[in-house]
């Protein structure tokens, strides 16, 4: 563990590490209510201003749970965190936008009484250097899953699949970008009806790529669970078979993206948007590896065969020779056409807007046209309504495949070719009990065949 | 339609009277669900028509499926299967058969949604075990025929035995030439379009897109194809690649009511069908695809059914009269009348054609009666 987070974590002051907390919006202030948590491995409560109480806090803390005040953008912050220190509260969430000044003197005055302070600011101010707090996070997250158009209807035509909204995509750059924690804030659309599989598509939309999100329920949802209904009880209880299941195998999510395909990109040409290059790629299940500016060093580019370079203008001279080299030794850049740029992300951006897709257009049939069919280290069949994430050690000893299900219906018959040989193929899930399933050879190395998939899984393929 | 299209078409069934169709025996069969010994049932119903393997012994065996669409569409999250697109379990079975009938070899062929890439991949994406299939028997081979695909090595025209009604011949893939036995292997299911899309209206997505397309090129057929086929044909606005043949008649209407139960027709007379087998034990109502919108389309509805049921014929047409009086609807209502309220009939139309008879008079059904095994599709009587 990094000295930072090692002394984080122990100026904390709490038994749980800010890696490991679990964390949800809780909007109610009666502690009786806790006791729907009893079950459940949520370990972090974030608590609106109007229901910070002593009481409540005491309650919470008798069940192990953390409690942190959720400031909001309005009157001054750092007397309002103040309060919820003297309240007890173990530490501060400033969700929203809020002035460096003003977020600094909380983060001093919460350090200073070793209190933890979480920043969930706008997604283009995400600190991603090297001395970047223990979590970092973002307001500006998005409501992943098939979500229904303009029309009342989701995208649906003889051509193709419904696109799947996910934040995956910015989750992989900011992975690439640092291993701090992340959450990820995100609420329910308002005037639609949100299924309980929503919530289990949120939580693993953000976990297959190594991040947490802020559980956030409804408020009839989150009333009717805390009020003990059997039917919103057993949602719940789903959730949390997800989360501990996320929790179970959390060191695989640590794993660096696999794939031999590599974006080279960064926060001024939209690594940061949703719905950009790396959303792209994901909805076609090509396994990629994004690699900020910084990191571009001919290891980053080890194993890789293709790249697609973004904003070629944008590199300097080091940097462009690392890619030239990479060409030089086989491999395949594809380099947007001349002028061609992202316009820098607007603040408070967040998805790429009708002029953006446009242009991602241009290069969007070149990528398409350089990967093709080809393996580039595993392709999925009968996954139109899923999204993947593929991660593993660099030696390539192994390699791991998050799927993830965005529709109310269970998936079956799902055929797994993975780029190699690999002597044995684990599934986990969380429904069933893990199980080895029996490999057979193809033209690609390894096929597996995943027979039934409802929420998620994590294959684990070992050579 | 014009007057004089009007009048003709009025006057088919008197027409068709007159001259002695082609007819065959349809084997029809009760059958509630998917989990039954599908080879055993196939066995009993092709005896019933005159039995397989003299049809099949020694000779390449093409079964164009029915796989329409992008398998990324679902209806209500079913399996593709139970819905729009033939299900694996009866190919399975129906490979089996046909090899211990005899079959040299046996293709699988579908003009696959906006891709000329394997048909082997659009099936793993459509949830089938490929696998399995191609160990079914001794040779099975999956063909993409929306183009050349990479196993044909030219287009094989292939002319239309009654002249044509849009096209007088249609260019495509070597391997419907190459064919000696044609099975169309369709779904019990209403079309937006045409009112109903069984074995015959199946063989429309012979058609590659690589020259019927709306990408297609203007001379040469463009073979990396990703559109439908809605300009070329359904609308007519424009030809076909310059390497098929042209329209007979650019002046006929350009209506998809009009031109798409002829198309079909034509299809089915230039590859005629020898063994038409319907599968309606689960299916969807009020449209061919899930793309049809729920209560915009031409029947006013969609969904999911049971009507418990399986066709085999050796004629397109008495099969497909069969199964469209299994659906509620009488196979010789008129342009009006449901299923072809909007549409031509294509069944009169392939009459007039004289690919076979529409009258279920003059069509031995085997194995049940239709008025015990209707089912009521939308707007049946």
């Amino acid at each position: 563990m990094p000295l930072l987070l090692l002394f984080t974590a122990l100026a904390l002051g709490a038994a749980i590490p800010p890696a490991g907390l679990i964390p949800m919006r809780w909007p109610a202030s009666d502690p009786e209510k806790l006791v729907a948590l009893d079950a459940s491995p949520i370990n972090c409560l974030l608590i609106p201003e109007a229901n910070w109480s002593n009481a409540f806090v005491k309650a919470a803390h008798a069940k192990n749970l953390t409690v942190l005040a959720l400031i909001a953008p309005g009157e001054p912050a750092l007397p309002r965190a103040r309060r919820a220190l003297d309240l007890g509260l173990d530490g501060a969430v400033l969700e929203g936008e809020f002035p460096d000044q003003e977020a600094n003197a909380v983060r001093e005055a919460l350090d200073s009484q070793n209190k933890l302070t979480i920043q969930l600011g706008l997604r283009g101010r995400i600190p991603l250097s090297n001395d970047a707090p223990a979590v970092i996070g973002t307001f500006q997250g998005v409501w992943a899953g098939i979500n229904p158009h303009e029309d009342g209807e989701a995208h649906a035509a003889p051509s193709g699949a419904p696109w799947i909204d996910t934040n995956a995509g910015f989750l992989r750059f900011i992975r690439a970008s640092t291993d701090r924690t992340f959450w990820l804030s995100a609420a329910p659309p308002p005037s639609t009806i949100v299924t309980a599989s929503r919530y289990l598509q949120m939580v693993s939309d953000t976990a297959m790529v190594g991040a947490r999100w802020i559980i956030t329920f409804e408020r009839q949802f989150f009333d009717r669970i805390t009020a003990n209904e059997p039917k919103a009880v057993k949602e719940f209880n789903r959730l949390n078979l997800i989360l501990k299941f996320f929790e179970q195998y959390r060191s695989l999510q640590s794993l660096p993206a696999f794939g031999q395909l590599a974006v080279v990109e960064d926060v001024a040409n939209g690594a940061l948007l949703s719905g950009s290059v790396l959303d792209m790629i994901t909805v076609k299940h090509t396994p990629v590896r994004p690699i900020p500016f910084k990191a571009i060093d001919p290891k980053s580019f080890d194993k890789a065969t293709m790249a697609v370079n973004v904003d070629p203008q944008s590199l300097d001279p080091n940097q462009q020779q690392v890619l030239k080299n990479f060409t030089r030794a086989g491999g395949t850049v594809l380099t947007a056409p001349p002028g061609w740029r992202m316009p820098v992300p607007r603040p408070g951006q967040i998805t790429t807007d009708a002029e953006e897709v446009k242009k991602l257009d241009q290069i969007w049939k070149e990528v398409n046209a350089m990967t093709g069919r080809r393996n580039l280290g595993v392709r999925l069949f009968n996954v139109s309504s899923m999204l993947s994430n593929m991660l593993g050690p660099p030696d390539g000893s192994k390699v791991v495949v998050f799927l993830v299900n965005y529709s109310d219906f269970t998936v079956d018959s799902i055929a797994v070719h993975l780029l190699g040989k690999y002597s044995k193929v684990t599934l986990h899930w969380p429904e069933r009990p893990s199980k080895t399933i029996p490999t057979y050879e193809n033209e690609d190395g390894t096929g597996v065949d995943i027979d039934i998939l409802e929420t998620t899984a994590i294959l684990v393929a070992e050579k | 339609m014009t007057r004089r299209d009007w009048i003709a078409l009025g006057a088919l069934p008197l027409l068709a009277q007159k001259k002695t169709l082609p007819t065959a025996p349809v084997s029809v069969r009760k059958c509630d669900t998917y989990d039954q010994d599908f080879y055993e049932i196939f066995s009993k119903m092709f005896d019933e028509i005159g039995g397989l393997p003299k049809l099949v012994r020694n000779k390449t065996v093409t079964i164009k499926l029915n796989l329409t669409g992008s398998p990324a569409l679902r209806l209500q999250g079913k399996a593709l299967g139970l819905t729009h697109y033939t299900h694996p379990k009866h190919v399975l079975a129906m490979t089996t058969l046909l090899d211990r009938a005899g079959a040299k070899r046996i293709r699988f062929t579908e003009s696959a949604w906006g891709t000329a890439g394997p048909l082997a991949e659009y099936m793993l994406d459509s949830g089938w075990n490929v696998r399995q299939l191609t160990t079914a028997a001794r040779q099975v081979e999956f063909l993409n025929t929306n183009g050349l695909g990479g196993h044909a090595k030219k287009y094989a025209r292939m002319k239309t035995s009654h002249g044509g009604y849009i096209f007088p011949s249609f260019e495509l893939n070597d391997t419907y030439a190459e064919t000696d036995v044609m099975m169309s292997m369709a779904k019990l299911k209403n079309h937006d379009t045409c009112g109903i899309t069984l074995s015959i209206k199946n063989m429309f997505g012979c058609t590659p897109a690589s020259i019927y397309g709306d990408d297609a090129g203007v001379d040469e057929p463009n073979e990396s194809p990703t559109q439908g086929r809605g300009s070329v044909c359904h609308a007519g606005k424009r030809q076909p690649a310059k390497i098929a043949a042209p329209e007979l008649d650019p002046a006929s209407p350009r209506d998809a009511f009009h031109r798409m139960p002829r198309i079909s027709i034509d299809i089915a007379s230039a590859r005629p069908i020898d063994i038409a087998f319907i599968d309606g034990i689960e299916t969807m109502t009020g449209g061919e695809g899930p793309w049809i919108h729920p209560t915009k389309g031409t029947f006013g509805t969609v969904g999911i059914a049971k009507p418990g049921l399986l066709v085999i014929g050796a004629n397109p047409v008495t099969t497909d009269t069969v199964g469209t009086a299994l659906m509620g609807y009488d196979p010789r209502a008129t342009k009006g009348t449901p299923p072809f309220h909007k549409c031509d009939n294509m069944l009169l139309l392939a009459e007039q054609a004289g690919l076979g008879t529409a009258d279920l008079k003059n069509i031995e059904v085997i194995g049940g009666k239709i008025a015990d095994l209707r089912f009521k599709f939308p707007m049946s009587a």
